[in-house]
């Protein structure tokens, strides 16, 4: 995410103390630099959490408001909304990386068929270990498996 | 005159009636479908699509049994009065409403027996699978045929092509044509047709999420047992590699189809296959069903004259 993050226009990206305290804030929903400190930021020190918080707020991705004398931050955007806005700017950066449009599609296309293919390997993994583990049952319990299965293709009689 | 004010009230309380029901539907078959999340999927399924067609029924029933009639009986024939800008307005949307949904429909069948007339052009009938006829296609110059799929509403047909045929083993076959059998068995394609009759803004994510039913639904009634619905998962990873997947053809129900995420949904739920799927619906006895009917009839035989009454006031205030 980090790599391909740009906002507006000084187009910062996040580095990783920004991701974790986003993080930490999505977790919690609001906190003040306190708040974060004494729970999921503990090891950091007050002044970096309070300067990476204000960082995040100067990239327009935290919203704040006064709570005493400190401030209490909230994300602006939801998990799924920051990571749509960032999937659309890489396409974005993607396809005005090309002069022929066409181009970056079809990576796009490559790297989407690519990973269903993956996905379809995995599944199909799943149920060879589901089919295994069937016959385990069937034989551990001494009884005959309730359908042979062919593995080669073979004509129905329809 | 007469006439012409009776048909415009009718179709304005048609137009009122269906768009009022369709706008509850559209805010609340969430909440419905959350509900109904303990049933099995084809209940889910059947509940979905009552939800989708209740609009029509409700609208349907308000119009032909107290709008005609309290209009026929209560409003005087011989006053000549003028028909108003709104029932015209409204009776002129209420017809446009009808004529749209049945010009959609027509146009889905036209579309739906043009593909599937340039999908057989080199069929082969091979038999029949569950009383269903199966008919072997192939493909023909640059068209791209389905992998299985259930095509015809009068007379449904499974559509298996060749490659499918012999990519997969006897028993993903078997597991396959009973999915599409059961498509057939529960009138999916009919159905779908319906949909087409009762377009309404909004309806889009209801109708998604029954076309998912349907196939979940469709896959739990195609196998029996933990080996059978591996057998159709297989079938499904194996079909998905053949072809990409698409979104049906119009008024089909293919075997293989967009979204992916739907499709690995699907082979995700029949390798978890859990033998209490296969519990039967408890099914309510006729009995009750006739009580519900008797005392409706008890209740609007008491109460119709008064309701005819009503209703006539209320178009009355329409018509001013």
């Amino acid at each position: 995410m980090k790599q391909v993050f740009h906002f507006g226009a000084s187009s910062p990206q996040l580095g990783p103390l920004e991701e974790r305290l986003l993080e930490a804030l999505w977790e919690r929903g609001n906190a003040t630099v306190r708040d974060l400190v004494n729970g999921a930021c503990q090891g950091l020190a007050y002044t970096t959490v309070m300067t990476t918080l204000d960082r995040l707020f100067k990239k327009k991705l935290l919203s704040r408001e006064t709570d005493g004398r400190a401030f209490r931050y909230a994300p602006r955007f939801t998990r799924e909304e920051l990571h749509r806005q960032v999937a659309g700017e890489a396409f974005r950066q993607l396809m005005d990386a090309s002069s022929a449009s066409s181009l970056p599609l079809s990576y796009l296309v490559d790297v989407l068929t690519e990973r269903d293919e993956q996905l379809l390997n995995h599944l199909h993994q799943v149920v060879e270990a589901k089919r295994r583990e069937l016959r385990g049952g069937e034989s551990r319990r001494g009884e005959a498996p309730s359908k042979t299965k062919s593995e080669t293709p073979t004509k129905l009689k329809i | 005159m007469f006439a012409a004010r009776g048909i415009a009230v009718t179709l304005s309380v048609f137009l009122i009636v269906y768009g009022v029901v369709s706008l509850a539907v559209c805010l609340c078959w969430r909440a419905g479908q959350l509900h109904s999340r303990r049933y099995p999927v084809r209940r889910i399924a059947d509940l979905l699509f009552a939800m989708r067609m209740f609009p029509l029924v409700t609208a349907a029933v308000i119009t032909a049994a107290f709008t005609v009639p309290s209009f026929l009986l209560l409003e005087p024939r011989a006053i000549d009065e003028p028909l108003g800008y709104t029932p015209l307005v409204l009776g002129i949307g209420g017809a446009l409403l009808g004529i749209l949904g049945i010009a959609n429909a027509g146009i889905a069948l036209r579309s739906a027996a043009h593909r599937i007339s340039r999908w057989t052009s080199a069929a082969q009938p091979v038999g029949s699978w569950g009383a269903v006829p199966v008919i072997r296609i192939s493909p023909v110059s640059a068209i791209t045929i389905p992998a299985m799929t259930t095509a015809g509403i009068l007379r449904p047909r499974v559509l298996l092509s060749g490659a499918a045929e012999s990519l997969l083993t006897a028993s993903e076959l078997q597991a396959a044509l009973n999915h599409e059998v059961a498509h057939v068995r529960r009138r999916d394609n009919l159905k779908k047709l319906l949909l087409r009759l009762v377009a309404f803004p909004g309806m889009r994510n209801l109708e998604g999420t029954w076309l998912e039913a349907t196939e979940m639904a469709a896959d739990d009634a195609a196998v029996s047992n933990a080996c059978e619905a591996l057998d159709l998962a297989e079938a499904l990873i194996k079909l998905s590699r053949l072809t990409p997947p698409e979104p049906s053809a119009v008024l089909t129900a293919a075997l293989i189809h967009s979204p992916t995420s739907v499709m690995n949904a699907r082979i995700e739920r029949l390798i978890a296959w859990s033998d209490e799927r296969l519990v039967p619906l408890p099914r309510f006895s006729p009995r009750y069903g006739l009580g519900a009917a008797l005392a409706t009839v008890a209740v609007f035989a008491t109460t119709y004259s008064q309701l005819l009454a009503s209703v006539h006031t209320a178009t009355e205030w329409l018509v001013r």
